[in-house]
């Protein structure tokens, strides 16, 4: 037999083994995808059903926010969703549309549990603003326009973890959520990255050092 | 998907497609991959192209008088290529002491290796030719292994199995497996009659071939490639003898290994440019499968590599960046770690990343048992299939920027590079 004669046979048996083992790896690789992203759903699911359950117990029971411990635990939810979601969004890519549906939801939960826990603030502190009990609201964007976003992301969630306390919620400033529109528009916040801390708005990039004067300041004028 | 992405599947598609074509091909051989050693005693005539080779040379010659191989059935000529060093005294000498071996040596003016070739061809009087350059070193058996497969009338040429001689050091290590893989690939080639490199270091000819075809040529310096490319225009059998073990010095510095890569590489590019033809289905397999898949491994290659470098510069800087504005306080971060499985890379491309990681090994493996090397696999296999490809991608990348800009190759015209 001529070794050299190319075998159709053969090819095609090889191409079919190929496409068998190729699609096994992407229906094992989307599987795992799948799985994950029901874990955030569910996540996500949860936080809006306890956020809720907050926001009736706080309308029926006024005086009682201040002992309510259960925001606490729900920030830490919130940041694990958040740090799931970004890592969706890395996965799937910003355009999928279920990750901007779970993005949205997100949003929604965000804004209420900044609500529930600037109220609580206002109600309970000593009226001082210390640096673990300020809030903080960012702005990002994803599209490549914002060339200090990482940085500033880095800075906050070492802000975050270095004051135990502080509430960061953060937004993409382009997602197509009524919600942000409206803090947006209402803070006046113009560009990224925006921070809206303690209820003032601040555009461009803050460092360590800057954001904690400015709350030093803060506290000052009060 | 992005571009990236994009090319990911399709370099595993091709990655995944090739190995298993290669694995069923040796697979569907298994029984028949060792001929055994040959009856017939031929007379054999052995080159050794030297060029300042005193450092080697004995040792060399050593091997090839060990050869298991009637003594008067075999002819070494040395051709000293005007050597400026102590290679032509040592030879000389080495012959006086070993009068029971036919040794001639030949001194002639700085030409190149395929000049000193031509003349040993002329000079020689056995059935079969081949060379022997003065870093490598025959095993005892080789020959009869290589002469068995010319009892088949049809076959012109037959390469040997070539592994590095006493790897040391990471450089020497990483070729180490590069050449094992090779032990697989070239048996490969030869199962389905696709070998278009026939090794300097013993590959053995009918003789008859060079007096119809013609000797060598210089061909960009990479002579061996340009004569089995000849050999398959004419449509002639290059077999692989796989238990045929020739061993020899790989380069230990990254200058020496780049310099010799980009005189292979480049060499291959443009032997290939020059003998397009076989870019044919009536070269078979060859023309169908194994050229076009080469160019086509070479060019994913290199863009992965770009890819992959622009990719992570991208993230180095921004980890960089990320880093600066807390003023490089990890230990703050490092407190809040946690692991959490859920951030494992589990996707559609990692799946596919692992299974050509196994894919990889499984052909390692099959070379290693092939090349019949008893060693353990050790991390350097890991570290080699994990970081082999960028150098391979770099080397290629280098080559082909010369092989179709430079005009005239830049190393020393006529000496004898490794």
């Amino acid at each position: 037999m001529n070794k050299k004669r190319f075998s159709t046979h053969k090819s095609i048996t090889v191409l079919l083994l190929t496409i068998i083992i190729f699609s096994l790896g992407i229906v094992v690789g989307n599987y795992n995808t799948s799985q994950k992203f029901s874990q955030v759903l569910s996540l996500s699911k949860n936080l809006q059903t306890q956020t809720l359950g907050a926001e009736v117990v706080n309308d029926i029971l006024e005086e009682n926010l201040c002992e309510m411990n259960n925001l606490d635990y729900l920030n830490d939810d919130l940041f694990a969703l958040s740090e799931r979601l970004g890592y969706m969004e890395t996965v799937l890519g910003s355009e999928n549309s279920q990750v901007v549906e779970l993005k949205n939801d997100y949003f929604v939960i965000e804004a209420r549990h900044w609500i529930l826990t600037k109220r609580k603030n206002e109600r309970c502190s000593n009226g001082d603003t210390e640096l673990n009990e300020t809030i903080v609201l960012y702005f990002y964007s994803n599209e490549g326009d914002c060339h200090k976003c990482k940085e500033q992301g880095s800075v906050l969630v070492y802000l975050m973890q270095k004051y135990k306390g502080m509430k960061i919620y953060s937004f993409d400033i382009n997602a197509d959520s009524q919600v942000v529109r409206v803090i947006k528009n209402v803070y006046d916040i113009e560009g990224t990255p925006g921070l809206i801390i303690n209820d003032q708005s601040y555009v461009g990039y803050l460092n360590i050092e800057g954001f904690e004067q400015l709350v030093e300041n803060q506290k000052l004028v009060e | 998907m992005n571009v990236g992405e994009l090319l990911i599947y399709c370099m595993t598609f091709f990655g995944l497609y090739t190995s298993i074509y290669f694995l069923m091909t040796i697979f569907e051989k298994r029984k028949d991959l060792r001929k055994g050693d040959a009856k017939m005693c031929p007379k054999v005539t052995i080159c050794v192209p030297c060029y300042n080779e005193e450092n080697t040379i004995v040792k060399t010659l050593k091997s090839l008088i060990k050869l298991d191989y009637d003594k008067d059935k075999l002819e070494i000529i040395v051709v000293d290529d005007g050597s400026t060093d102590k290679t032509y005294k040592k030879a000389k000498a080495f012959a006086e002491k070993h009068k029971e071996v036919n040794i001639q040596i030949y001194k002639k003016e700085n030409g190149g290796k395929y000049t000193a070739l031509n003349l040993a061809i002329e000079k020689s009087t056995g059935e079969f030719f081949g060379g022997l350059d003065a870093d490598s070193f025959v095993d005892k058996k080789a020959l009869r292994k290589i002469v068995k497969f010319f009892e088949d009338k049809n076959v012109t040429a037959v390469t040997p199995s070539m592994l590095v001689d006493n790897p040391k050091g990471a450089l020497q290590r990483i070729q180490y497996i590069e050449y094992l893989l090779g032990v697989f690939l070239r048996k490969v080639f030869a199962e389905i009659g696709s070998v278009h490199v026939t090794p300097g270091p013993f590959s053995i000819y009918r003789k008859s071939f060079f007096d119809e075809y013609g000797g060598f040529i210089q061909a960009h310096h990479t002579e061996d490639q340009e004569m089995a490319m000849r050999a398959q225009r004419h449509d002639k059998v290059i077999e692989n003898a796989v238990d045929a073990y020739v061993y020899t010095v790989a380069p230990n510095d990254f200058r020496t290994l780049y310099k010799q890569r980009l005189r292979w590489y480049r060499g291959f590019i443009r032997n290939v440019i020059d003998y397009r033809d076989l870019f044919s289905a009536k070269h078979g397999n060859l023309g169908m499968f194994i050229l076009p898949s080469s160019f086509i491994s070479v060019i994913f290659v290199i863009f992965f590599m770009v890819y992959f470098i622009v990719e992570n510069v991208n993230n180095l800087v921004d980890q960089y960046l990320a880093l600066n504005a807390i003023n490089f306080d990890i230990w703050e971060l490092l407190k809040h770690i946690k692991i959490d499985i859920f951030f494992m890379n589990t996707s559609a491309i990692a799946v596919l990343g692992i299974i050509s990681l196994m894919f990889a090994l499984i052909v390692i493996l099959v070379a290693k048992k092939m090349a019949k090397e008893k060693k353990p696999i050790t991390i350097s296999y890991i570290l080699f299939i994990v970081f082999y490809w960028m150098l391979f991608g770099f080397w290629w990348f280098v080559s082909a920027i010369a092989a179709l800009f430079t005009k005239k190759s830049k190393w020393g015209h006529k000496s004898h590079e490794i």
